[in-house]
């Protein structure tokens, strides 16, 4: 199973989600690695680095999930973790979501997303990844 | 659900699922003895009907919307628009840079700068916040909470010094409460920036200064509403509030406060959620409880200090980004219970909460909202017109004591504050805050738009919602850098060194804190200074 890291940035501590979210892809068999409260995309990224993340979710709610998700990115991509799928939760205004696509976003959870959706996502974007890297390396995909 | 299936049940009859309370109180099929506390009256000790006789025919709510964006200047204009629609008393909300003791340029809050509430720093912004605000004649809540509380409180202070109001003329709260103010309470949240039983001293220190100097303050607004709004019941959130202001009473008594000099100062910050019996017997049994525990156990001689004064807001979490309108009438049936619980002002929370803070049109919805119910339905014109109510009466007596049973545990591990610490409030909450998700998952809760009467076919709502203008933080950020670099350093740093040495030495930080806001502080370089003078340096 995967190993996922996730995280809020900044000041915004409202974690309610974050933390159900961890509980469910935990009971679904994967290693989460939840990095808390106020964190920077610095730390983010340097957890990812040491804990050879496959996946890394951020939470914002009162925090602006554009900035907050280019920020994350571009500091992913400057550790060499761009090809890592970067995932967020929380609220997104319809807006937002078309900028966050743009930022290469590889899928967004918002409010009432079920426990099995979310796997089911999860485990899409894992296997899309794996394969990605298979061809990357060219040694054929598992699957 | 298929229609099949509704039309199916709407045959066999159409019932709830269970016949429990939120907080899990069995509710019976309808109760026949007429309970005894019905003899109680309004305006008498233990003053469970309320703490007036006459209530809302004397005084109606203080209509208190929450309150703050962007820059100080910008949030001061959304001020007079809320007194203009009809606010009664202001409640204003910082942004966490504010509310955690740093200044705007700090790098954890890049791109967060007056989005959560308006960005303070310096006694410049705070003159420009209440601008044309008169200070001795609206009241206004201070959301912040220790340590930031004692030099944004100082900032007020020198505020109304430079405009010739005494403190003693100033009327408002400064919420103040050092375990509960951060959203969800995690542990984390609280414990990250500074040591806890700091925070509590400076709290107690705001507190002993207020009840000296600041007659007509309000020294505290113990938070229950935060702590609620992670899932936790109507027990727990009474449990955990009436445990905490009484450990804090118990401290100011310790350090040599008669009960009777801050009692009547002390106020709640509390929830109403949607059962709506239940709220209203809440609200009842938590004023039965405080009035007894200040006269039994702390020797309180005057009726006022037993007033159980509680300003509410309406709960946030059973709101729902799905369906959004759904929640004027959730909020709507809130406001109503806080009302018919005896509440002293309330904030209807806007039915866009999920997604920004208030536009001018949802806080004005809020306001109109709280004026319907005030000045259309009648429900004012006699106190407590629950009381008496055979089922309220009795869930008033059920949750007074299975609150005093969570307070008899809680007092037997130690108080409030040392269970907090101990991590035992953590682990309640987190047990209710999956209890929570995981009703909702499963449908148990039910919730309208949610998991049940779900519209799949709908769109998306097309609503304004409140946006921030882009420029802001950077402007933010260049401001505080261009003001401190144009003060008197050397009387500054002399102010700055007495705060460090009174901090270390315990002595009360007001009168320093005042004074270095007075030479040009910001309110990150005295959280800073607090940091130094106990050695404390934060993380990452």
């Amino acid at each position: 199973m995967a190993r996922i890291v996730l995280a809020k940035l900044g000041s915004d501590a409202h974690d309610l989600g974050v933390t159900a979210v961890a509980r469910w892809l935990r009971e679904g068999g994967h290693e989460v690695v939840y990095a808390g409260l106020y964190n920077t995309p610095e730390r983010v990224a340097q957890i990812a680095l040491q804990e050879d993340a496959d996946l890394v979710g951020v939470s914002c709610l009162s925090s602006d999930p554009v900035y907050a998700t280019r920020r994350m990115r571009q500091t992913l991509e400057g550790v060499g973790l761009g090809r890592v799928p970067l995932v967020v939760g929380g609220v997104v205004t319809p807006d937002m979501k078309v900028e966050l696509s743009r930022l290469g976003v590889a899928a967004i959870f918002g409010p009432g997303t079920r426990r099995e959706r979310l796997l089911e996502s999860i485990a899409g974007l894992l296997a899309a990844t794996t394969h990605a890297r298979a061809a990357a390396d060219g040694t054929p995909s598992p699957r | 659900m298929s229609t099949d299936r509704l039309f199916d049940r709407y045959l066999e009859g159409e019932r709830p699922a269970d016949y429990r309370t939120l907080s899990g109180i069995e509710l019976p099929p309808f109760l026949a003895d007429r309970p005894s506390a019905a003899a109680e009256r309004p305006g008498e000790y233990p003053f469970t009907r309320g703490i007036h006789t006459e209530m809302y025919r004397q005084r109606l709510w203080t209509r208190r919307q929450q309150s703050g964006y962007g820059t100080p200047r910008e949030s001061n204009e959304r001020l007079h628009y809320l007194l203009r629609q009809g606010a009664t008393g202001l409640n204003i909300d910082t942004d966490m840079a504010t509310k955690l003791g740093f200044d705007p340029d700090h790098p954890l809050f890049e791109g967060e700068v007056g989005r959560q509430g308006t960005s303070i720093a310096t006694l410049e912004d705070m003159e420009q916040l209440f601008d044309g605000i008169p200070l001795d004649r609206v009241s206004s809540t201070l959301i912040v909470q220790p340590p930031a509380s004692a030099p944004f409180l100082a900032m007020y202070l020198a505020v109304a010094r430079r405009r010739g109001i005494p403190p003693s003329a100033l009327i408002g709260t400064i919420m103040n409460c050092a375990l509960t103010q951060l959203a969800g309470a995690t542990q984390q949240a609280i414990t990250h920036f500074f040591p806890i039983d700091f925070s509590v001293r400076v709290g107690l220190d705001v507190m002993e200064y207020c009840t000296r100097e600041m007659r007509r303050w309000n020294i505290v607004n113990v938070n229950a509403y935060n702590m609620r709004e992670t899932g936790i019941n109507a027990i727990q959130e009474a449990a955990f509030a009436l445990s905490l202001a009484l450990e804090y009473a118990e401290r100011l008594i310790a350090r040599g406060l008669d009960a009777d000099a801050f009692a009547q100062r002390m106020a709640f910050f509390t929830a109403a959620h949607m059962d709506l019996f239940e709220e209203v017997a809440k609200l009842r049994a938590m004023r039965r409880i405080w009035a007894r525990l200040m006269r039994e156990r702390l020797g309180a001689k005057d009726d006022r200090s037993c007033w159980f004064r509680t300003a509410i807001q309406t709960a946030a979490l059973p709101l729902t980004a799905q369906e959004p309108l759904n929640n004027i009438v959730r909020a709507a049936i809130q406001t109503l219970a806080a009302v018919l619980g005896g509440s002293q002002s309330i904030h209807t929370t806007s039915y866009d909460e999920a997604y920004a803070l208030p536009s001018e049109a949802s806080h004005r919805l809020s306001i109109r909202t709280q004026q319907v119910i005030g000045y259309e339905t009648n429900v004012v014109k006699s106190a407590d017109p629950l009381g008496g109510s055979h089922l309220v009466e009795w869930l008033t007596g059920r949750l007074e004591a299975d609150i005093l049973t969570m307070m008899d545990d809680i007092r037997a591990r130690g108080g409030f504050v040392s269970v907090f610490k101990a991590g035992w409030v953590e682990q309640q909450i987190r047990e209710a805050r999956f209890e929570h998700m995981d009703r909702v998952e499963s449908g148990d809760q039910p919730v309208v738009g949610v998991n049940c009467f779900r519209d799949e076919e709908a769109e998306e709502p097309k609503m304004e919602f409140f946006a921030y203008e882009q420029e802001m933080p950077e402007a933010r950020m260049r401001y505080v850098r261009e003001y401190r670099a144009r003060r008197q350093a050397p009387a500054l740093q002399a102010a700055l060194d007495a705060l460090r040495r009174a901090t270390a030495a315990g002595e009360n930080v007001m009168p320093p804190v005042l004074a270095a806001v007075e030479a040009g502080a910001t309110i990150g370089e005295v959280c800073r200074t607090f940091g130094e003078a106990i050695g404390h340096t934060v993380e990452g």
